[in-house]
């Protein structure tokens, strides 16, 4: 098995497949929603989707027994959606409660639960098999999905479409760097996914002894 | 009964005074080390008398005497260290050390106006530590945590490793090469090929040997 990723040739092809959706589809429209927003509605916009989310990282803190960042989520989302205009203004931000994030992916790693090999999901991108099941239970936690409007969850949709469009347009510039300097796309993305992914779990703590060695015995 | 606690007590002050030191100067070392040589490597990249090739030259430099780019280029290679011959190995380090320098120039020329100040530093054993630095103010909206991996080595402190934004660069370069060794069955000129087409100098060399 080469780096935990038995189903690499499957995956890169998938990668592939999202790397034309992102350049035909994604780019073009995260740069037109750059053109048309302004950089202060954008940032709203930022903050409104994040409050939203607030409801998911809540009960994946709890989930967790992580008391005390259960209560950061829980005051953020009090403050930002009364004095934050719906979540418009991160003002607890302003008043130092730093946002976390937290998903049934990294509840599951809490809980002992392995990650199983690398996937890569269509128009979702990296995951494992642990995270992917965990985008499951998320989805029922979050209040939007069960919001109907004449039968369709309309809400939790477009909630979606400007989530992407959002987390692309501030990730324009970062991945034209990785393009430019990786030597493996597909290879640097499942290893930023893996160090990124770690490090949430760990709630950026980190475990000195579980770095790897370095051979010093020839300079 | 009435000897042994002395006895006890000068064990306990030898073993303090042999260990204790010997965990703090490795500690002091790694920290010195970051706070000196690091900040004037960011110092480089923010001088504004200085040219872009003058930057680069100097921060090189710079980087050459912090970073042990050797041991790094070892261990980027992973388990193909082991099987590559002397000439693969000296070809891999020679244009590793180019592409090397590029993406620690790339990563940290962001940085820069900040000021880098050490936070603490913990020993993973002795002569291996890991750094904690801050860097605040410039164009900086909030403070960012830079982790700087540092060892011991002949009795000299060197950088192996820089985690920035959750991501320690020396490990991401290993998953890279690795798996394009990997893809070519174990190939370590296909790892060259793919460093070569990202560095100037070598693609320079190159052309000049076809020519």
């Amino acid at each position: 098995m080469r780096a935990g990723d038995p189903l690499e040739p499957m995956n890169r092809v998938i990668f592939t497949f999202n790397g034309v959706v992102d350049k035909a589809i994604l780019v073009p429209a995260a740069k037109t929603y750059r053109g048309v927003t302004p950089k202060p509605a954008r940032d709203g916009i930022h903050n409104f989707l994040n409050n939203l989310r607030s409801p998911v990282i809540l009960i994946n803190d709890v989930l967790q027994g992580e008391w005390s960042r259960a209560g950061d989520t829980l005051t953020r989302f009090a403050i930002n959606s009364t004095v934050g205009v719906g979540g418009l203004v991160d003002v607890a931000k302003r008043q130092g409660i730093k946002r976390h994030k937290e998903d049934f992916g990294q509840t599951m790693a809490v809980a002992g639960i392995t990650p199983g090999p690398y996937l890569v999901l269509p128009l979702l991108g990296p995951s494992n098999f642990r995270d992917a099941i965990g985008r499951i239970p998320d989805q029922f936690f979050s209040p939007l999905h069960y919001v109907n409007y004449n039968g369709q969850n309309t809400v939790t949709d477009v909630r979606r479409v400007v989530n992407v469009l959002d987390k692309r347009e501030r990730s324009l510039k970062a991945v034209k760097k990785l393009r430019r300097n990786s030597l493996d796309r597909y290879a640097s993305y499942r290893d930023l996914y893996r160090q990124k992914r770690k490090q949430k779990i760990s709630n950026k703590e980190l475990d000195v002894q579980a770095l790897p060695e370095f051979d010093i015995s020839k300079k | 009964m009435t000897y042994a606690l002395p006895k006890l007590i000068i064990a306990f002050i030898v073993t303090f005074v042999l260990l204790f030191p010997i965990r703090a100067m490795a500690d002091t070392r790694a920290e010195t080390l970051i706070e000196t040589q690091a900040a004037s490597a960011l110092a480089i990249l923010a001088n504004p008398d200085l040219s872009q090739t003058q930057k680069t030259t100097q921060f090189n430099e710079k980087i050459e005497q912090l970073a042990a780019v050797n041991i790094i280029a070892r261990f980027v290679l992973g388990p193909y260290a082991k099987t590559a011959s002397p000439a693969e190995l000296a070809e891999f380090t020679n244009v590793f050390h180019d592409y090397a320098l590029s993406i620690y120039q790339s990563e940290l020329g962001k940085y820069g106006k900040e000021t880098l100040k050490v936070q603490k530093s913990v020993d993973r054993k002795p002569g291996d530590s890991i750094v904690f630095t801050q860097l605040s103010g410039g164009a900086l909206k909030a403070p960012s945590l830079v982790k700087w991996r540092v060892l011991n080595i002949n009795g000299e402190a060197h950088v192996v490793d820089i985690e920035v934004g959750g991501i320690w660069l020396t490990q991401h370069q290993r998953a890279e090469i690795t798996a394009i060794i990997d893809k070519n069955n174990g190939a370590i000129s296909a790892a060259i090929d793919s460093l070569c087409a990202k560095s100037h100098k070598c693609g320079d060399a190159k052309r000049l040997a076809k020519s």
